[in-house]
């Protein structure tokens, strides 16, 4: 069978765990290619280590060559705006793992169909990836006036360019809540734990409802069948507890609200299994890669 | 004023927003909260980064009130002695020792200390102001507080707004012998309630998992954890 080829750029942990993950599950695309800029990068050597091609000549070695469609963008917001650009040009298709969100953003159980046609895609945030999915689970059934998601995350496992930039981690987890959750206003608030041994992603999330009938059932239904379909690309993607209904004190008054507790496991694929946090980008943008993949070759199947 | 507040160890979360306080000319404070989970080193690490990013005062904050005074004593006295800037001391009465931990850090240099008035405040409240305007009149500390009025605010004031007088209850007294964040009573209280179980096994549980500030909803999720086994055993 005919595959898409696809190249990693980035040679850091998120570009490292990611190809891991692509060698791993066989599918419709090739991974043709890491590009990285430094020569002496544990990534590039783990890349040739496994068969794969490694180059240190970053975002021009992937325009070198015209048989790859897809590229993952593993470096930093800033240096995604330069790639960005080159890359339509180039013509390529590009799912950015950075926070610069050029591209809408993409949770792939919900809005990947409203995005097929899309050259440029965003994976939000490790927060947003895990908790979108949820408060559209409750959405899809009744509005949500108002969703909060409290992400807790091992200190272990939040890297440097997060950390000076913790509000729009913030602002972009709270966004996709809105944009890609349903929810009408949102807040999003990390946690960094530094217990040790390293406790692994917890989610909790809020959502306050104002509508005065409404099936508990059918939401709860809802948010089990979001989750079966999160977890085929992020085992260790589960509830911890089933759904509560509880009522509260609201700015809105006394409100029915709808909690939901998650556990995000990583696979320990490079990242340490508590790294939840972090596996769930990498197996997320490697199923959008998957479904793009498979979206090309159908279409070439088509036009043939 | 501004308080950019982190959890002990997470200093580094904070640079962004101590620049933006600076920036609006604002006195700012970095609050380094439950400093009992870190040890002194690590708190002194952490103090030096908020001063590197401008804070004008560091803070040792006793979020569950659990310190005791010579614990108090050695944060203060090693943030002294390696950071140039104001030194501050913020604790709970939940063992009733707000007051010793506050005289301790004044003793040490800590020259910022914050109070509440009648212990408004989280879980069994703050060192009580009133009360410290006294205490340190007696020691020769000049305050610039009238002490009649400060006791006057108290009691016509805010004792009427208070729900319930302020004590150290069973659950103020758990959070500060388990060593978890004051705000975190009263949440505890209403999910105890709501699954039928004793809160301070909640505060104990939420303790030894070493839960941090903003983790509030790991409460319900204990609670639904604590049900669940008990029912067990039951059936």
């Amino acid at each position: 069978m005919a595959k898409i080829k696809a190249a990693i750029l980035g040679s850091g942990n998120i570009g490292t765990d990611l190809m891991y993950k692509i060698l791993k599950n066989d599918g419709a695309m090739e991974l043709a290619l890491v590009a990285g800029i430094d020569p002496e990068s544990e990534g590039l050597a783990r890349a040739r280590e496994a068969g794969i091609e490694a180059s240190h000549d970053g975002i021009d070695a992937i325009l070198a060559d015209p048989d790859i469609r897809i590229v993952f963008d593993a470096t930093s917001a800033k240096a995604h705006i330069q790639n960005a650009e080159k890359l339509e040009a180039a013509g390529k298709m590009a799912i950015d793992l950075t926070p610069a969100a050029v591209g809408p953003y993409l949770v792939p159980p919900v809005n990947l169909d409203d995005h097929i046609g899309a050259k440029n895609v965003n994976m939000v945030s490790c927060a947003g990836q895990a908790t979108a999915p949820l408060v559209y689970a409750v959405s899809r059934v009744v509005p949500v006036h108002y969703a909060e998601m409290i992400a807790t995350v091992a200190s272990r496992a939040i890297g440097p360019g997060t950390r000076q930039n913790v509000d729009e981690f913030t602002r972009t987890t709270a966004n996709a809540l809105m944009e890609v959750g349903g929810a009408k206003t949102a807040r999003a608030i990390p946690v960094f734990n530094p217990a040790e041994p390293p406790i692994t992603m917890t989610n909790t999330v809020y959502a306050v409802i104002q509508e005065k009938d409404f099936d508990f059932d059918e939401i709860r239904k809802s948010v089990h069948e979001m989750v079966k379909d999160v977890s085929e690309y992020v085992p260790g993607y589960r509830l911890k507890g089933e759904p509560l209904l509880d009522e509260r004190e609201t700015p809105w008054g006394r409100l029915p609200v709808i909690v939901i507790m998650n556990e995000v496991e990583g696979a320990g694929d490079f990242f340490p299994k508590y790294a939840g946090n972090l596996d769930i980008m990498t197996a997320s943008a490697r199923k959008v890669g998957e479904l793009y993949a498979s979206h090309f070759l159908q279409k070439e199947e088509v036009g043939q | 004023m501004a308080r950019i507040a982190t959890h002990v160890t997470e200093a580094d979360v904070s640079p962004q927003h101590i620049a933006y306080a600076k920036e609006l000319g604002m006195e700012t404070v970095g609050f380094l909260m439950m400093a009992h989970m870190a040890p002194v080193e690590k708190l002194v690490e952490q103090a030096k980064l908020m001063e590197s990013y401008g804070a004008d005062t560091v803070y040792v904050v006793d979020s569950a009130g659990y310190l005791l005074p010579d614990q108090v004593r050695e944060r203060i006295r090693a943030l002294k002695q390696s950071v140039g800037v104001n030194v501050g001391f913020h604790a709970h009465n939940n063992l009733s020792l707000a007051m010793a931990n506050t005289l301790a850090a004044i003793e040490e240099g800590a020259t910022r200390i914050d109070g509440s008035v009648r212990c408004l405040g989280a879980g069994a409240g703050n060192t009580q102001t009133e009360v410290l305007v006294a205490v340190l009149e007696r020691m020769g500390i000049e305050t610039g507080v009238d002490l009649y009025k400060m006791m006057d605010l108290a009691e016509d004031i805010v004792a009427p707004i208070l729900q319930t007088p302020q004590e150290i209850t069973k659950d103020s007294l758990t959070l500060g012998y388990a060593g978890v964040y004051s705000t975190f009573a009263l949440h505890t209280k209403r999910a105890a309630k709501k699954f039928n179980i004793d809160s301070r096994d909640i505060l104990i549980e939420l303790g030894k998992r070493k839960v941090v500030g903003g983790q509030e909803d790991m409460i319900v999720d204990v609670a639904a954890e604590i049900a669940a086994g008990k029912e067990k055993v039951l059936s």
